[in-house]
């Protein structure tokens, strides 16, 4: 019995020149599934000028073989054409922050079985996620990490330009191309305000361990921005937890809030948990910049950074989607989610990290600006 | 005078050190700490979740983490899988990650290591039954500096204004008290933490009007066993007849929430009912009352089983529940075991800070049956920080220093007590403080001039209790500075005479002293 008979016709698409001539050239492995669950394959991929790519093989038939064949090949179907159409839309909007697809296709088997036939998607090739370029074992590296949150602020900015909303912003799906040059991945899980998203009907479409509180509670505002970007806005400002203290606005608030509150367990309305929960954010908020490494770059030189990014994280993930997002836009219907000032204002952070950086001078000095 | 658990009850001082006689007390909502709060599980959601919710997505997002861990072995794939355990409440399946973070040390940001030790350590939801919080150890002020960087860093936190207004009570700084409850409130008008806090802080204010109105304007309260229960006694205390009695009655009937969570409900409904002279239908929800009981349904039966034969309740068996100390202070007070009660008011006191009973019976208890100044002291001068204008306490704090021999001191109290009399009863105990004053100052004649005016207005009132004590404290000091002479002699028989007239459990102990005394 060869490999071949234990490989799906997904896995099997090594040493295969696609059209326009991609040749498959590895077989990586398996990554969690983001589009259709766990039923894709991913490979490297090079064009006919040398370039490099990232490939997502959909993997039909390891569907035909789950327990329920039928639904499990229309989720897949369904999430293969959402994310393919969403992200087409990203690369004729001209989304600078968003990770290009670069082709499509289906390729069929040799085997020249209908139902072996796999449809693919073709990206750019990123170095790896977030995860693996945090590195909390040396001087935390401000500027960089301002950098990537303001490049993942700008990725959302250009989203919701487009009434897409993310839903899924976490460090994984962060991919980083050089040092200081990232994208947003994983459109699996968006939504697109006057479409039907084939994760609409959940209350946490992302991953629920990063999702917003209001959402894990099932508590859904009929304002669809309120909900979508709502929920993009809490999850860049937990990105920003992330990066400063190695875990998520979600994981601080469910790891402290107590057993009776959490929510498994509560069957009363959002509004009478919240003041529990808004309890353990505020210890969160006075802490934050205390628990910065001591000595670092960042403790010695960076008040003025933290004192804006504690704020900043303030403002994103406040517990209530109704008052998350920027003081100046509350209020406000048409900007009311807007990142406009937070990709300024990391943007402005950015500059000063890496001046003082560089100069070796306490932003203080800098003046505030 | 501040109200207190038993809000409507005069607070007669004697001795004079004293304390009133227990006799209206009403289940209003105790106020703890948040975290203790938690502890006694009286936040808790009374619906149960909806199952059919559709909140997650199809992915087992903690797989494929547990799968990326293994495969990368880095502090941020640990962080990441340990904090997404705890947030799905899912940690025994993490404990590797964890322990990888714990090993790391200082590599590891402080609140992933935090993450880690709380998804290693299971969650402590006991109540330490004898060790409440000790409001003297710890620094009152530095507290309030803190709970003040709290709110500054996110103002919009009601429980830490509900903390803050705590601590500025059991400071006495009553406006300030006020006005952070009022922000508090106004962020969480249906919060059942914050009402509750801010019912027993305006019964405290002696504004038990503001406390029901808060409470009753809650569209929480007709839903909400405890605050129903709130509404209904804080409503007695200012004559107001509940509009939700109806509903509190169904509420009880219907078995639509556990006996803990009803617990207080019904004893406040017992009481209303006791309060009409409905003994059976009291007792009968007294009794629902401690089928699963809060502390404070506790005392509330123990009270009532003390005031009212007709409400047989053998409540022994609760009094080893966690923070029983009122309703144990009392049945020992009963007992006659004096040193226990000292134990058990100064646990009432530091759970209670604010309250001025544990203080006022610790120093009565301290001072009269054992003569412990020092300790009548401590317990008057805790309750007077919370409760500047208590005539009781000030009066206790000036008689414990008089017999202290630090007279000037007891005079300044005394003088403002003074202040604040405003019935007969308190004129005989003030009578009575300015005769051991007196004596103590060595002016024996003025001494027994007031304690003559204390037991001749004690007479015209007809208060036994102050006419015993009254001459229980004469006669002391008539014999400690006359010794056996004729007019000190009469003075201590009449004393004895009258003590027998007195229904209390002190009286037994106050005639052997006195019988010691002259032997």
């Amino acid at each position: 019995m060869s490999l071949c008979e234990f490989l799906s016709p997904a896995e099997q698409l090594v040493g295969r020149v696609l059209t326009n001539g991609w040749e498959v050239t590895e077989l990586l492995p398996r990554p969690k599934g983001a589009t259709g669950g766990h039923f894709s394959a991913s490979y490297i991929v090079q064009s006919p000028q040398g370039q490099q790519a990232f490939l997502k093989a959909m993997d039909y038939r390891k569907a035909l073989s789950s327990f329920d064949p039928a639904s499990a090949l229309q989720i897949m179907t369904e999430a293969f054409n959402f994310e393919r159409g969403i992200l087409e839309k990203c690369r004729s909007n001209h989304l600078s922050r968003i990770v290009r697809v670069l082709d499509d296709g289906i390729v069929s088997s040799e085997s020249g079985e209908p139902s072996d036939t796999v449809q693919y998607l073709i990206f750019e090739l990123a170095r790896g996620d977030v995860r693996s370029f945090v590195d909390f074992n040396q001087a935390f590296e401000m500027s960089w990490a301002l950098r990537i949150i303001h490049q993942a602020a700008a990725g959302l900015q250009q989203l919701h330009s487009a009434h897409i909303a993310h839903q899924d912003l976490k460090p994984s799906n962060i991919i980083i191309f050089e040092r200081h040059r990232s994208k947003l991945a994983d459109l699996g899980r968006a939504y697109q305000h006057g479409e039907v998203s084939p994760h609409d009907h959940y209350c946490c479409a992302g991953d629920s361990t990063y999702a917003p509180p209001e959402l894990l509670y099932g508590h859904i505002s009929p304002d669809w921005k309120t909900r979508r970007l709502g929920c993009d806005l809490y999850l860049l400002g937990s990105l920003l937890v992330f990066f400063c203290a190695g875990v998520s606005m979600t994981h601080l608030l469910f790891a402290r809030l107590d057993d009776e509150h959490r929510f498994e367990k509560w069957g009363g309305p959002y509004s009478d948990v919240l003041p529990y929960l808004r309890q353990i954010f505020a210890q969160v908020i006075r802490d934050f910049p205390k628990i910065l490494p001591e000595g670092t770059i960042l403790s010695s030189y960076h008040h003025d950074i933290v004192n804006r990014i504690s704020e900043a994280i303030r403002q994103l993930c406040d517990p209530d989607p109704e008052l998350r997002g920027h003081p100046r836009n509350v209020g406000r219907s048409d900007t009311r989610y807007s990142l406009e000032r937070y990709v300024a204002t990391f943007d402005l952070l950015v500059r000063k990290a890496e001046w003082s950086l560089m100069n070796k001078v306490p932003v203080e000095k800098l003046g505030r600006s | 005078m501040v109200a207190d658990e038993q809000s409507t009850s005069r607070k007669v001082g004697s001795v004079m050190t004293g304390f009133g006689k227990d006799r209206d007390r009403k289940v209003i909502p105790r106020w703890r700490t948040f975290s203790e709060t938690l502890k006694f599980k009286e936040l808790d959601a009374l619906a149960t979740p909806q199952t059919s919710k559709h909140i997650f997505s199809d992915s087992d997002f903690l797989t494929s983490k547990v799968k990326e861990w293994e495969k990368h072995q880095t502090v941020g794939h640990a962080s990441d899988l340990v904090g997404a355990a705890l947030t799905l409440g899912r940690q025994t399946e993490v404990s590797e990650a964890a322990k990888f973070l714990l090993r790391s040390c200082s590599k590891v940001p402080p609140w992933a290591k935090e993450l880690a030790e709380r998804a290693l350590r299971p969650a402590d939801n006991t109540v330490s039954i004898l060790d409440p919080p000790n409001v003297e150890s710890s620094n009152l002020y530095a507290q309030v500096r803190s709970l003040r960087e709290l709110v500054r860093a996110e103002s919009r936190d009601p429980i830490t204004w509900v903390e803050l207004s705590r601590a500025y009570t059991t400071l006495g700084q009553n406006e300030k008290a006020d006005r952070t409850m009022g922000v508090a409130l106004q962020l969480a008008t249906n919060n059942r933490f914050v009402l509750r806090s801010a019912g027993r802080l305006w019964v405290h204010m002696e504004d038990p009007e503001k406390a029901h109105d808060a409470i009753v304007r809650s569209e929480r309260t007709p839903y909400d066993p405890w605050l129903l229960a709130a509404e209904i006694a804080i409503g007695s205390i200012c004559n107001r007849r509940s509009k939700y009695i109806k509903t509190a009655r169904r509420m009880l009937s219907d078995k639509r929430f556990s006996n803990y969570n009803i617990s207080e409900l019904a004893s406040a409904v017992a009481t209303l009912e006791k309060d009409y002279g409905n003994k059976r239908k009291s007792e009968r929800l007294f009794r629902l009352s401690l089928e699963d009981p809060t502390e404070n349904s506790i005392a509330q039966a123990s009270w009532a089983a003390r005031h009212d034969k007709a409400i047989r309740i053998d409540n022994k068996q609760f009094l080893e529940y966690s923070y029983t100390f009122e309703a144990r202070s009392w049945s020992l007070y009963h007992d006659n075991q004096w040193e226990q009660v000292i134990t058990e008011c100064r646990k009432w006191q530091f759970d209670q800070p604010f309250s001025s009973w544990p203080g006022i019976l610790g120093s009565y208890v301290a001072a009269v049956a054992l003569e412990d100044y020092e300790t009548s002291l401590q317990f008057a001068r805790r309750g007077v920080m919370a409760n500047r204008l208590d005539f009781t306490l000030l009066n206790n704090m000036a008689f414990a220093l008089g017999n202290l021999g630090r007279l000037d001191e007891a005079r300044k109290e005394l003088s403002k007590a003074r202040g604040l009399a405003s019935s007969s009863e308190d004129e005989v105990v003030l009578q009575a403080t300015r005769g051991l004053l007196a004596f103590r100052g060595g002016d024996i004649e003025e001494g027994r001039r007031f304690y003559e005016a204390a037991i001749r207005t004690s007479a015209r009132i007809k208060d036994r209790r102050l006419f015993a004590l009254a001459y229980f404290f004469y006669a002391l000091q008539e014999h400690s500075y006359s010794g056996l002479e004729n007019h000190s002699e009469s003075v201590v028989s009449k004393s004895l005479q009258a003590l027998n007239g007195m229904s209390d459990p002190i009286s037994n102990a106050l005639k052997n002293k006195l019988t010691q005394a002259v032997m």
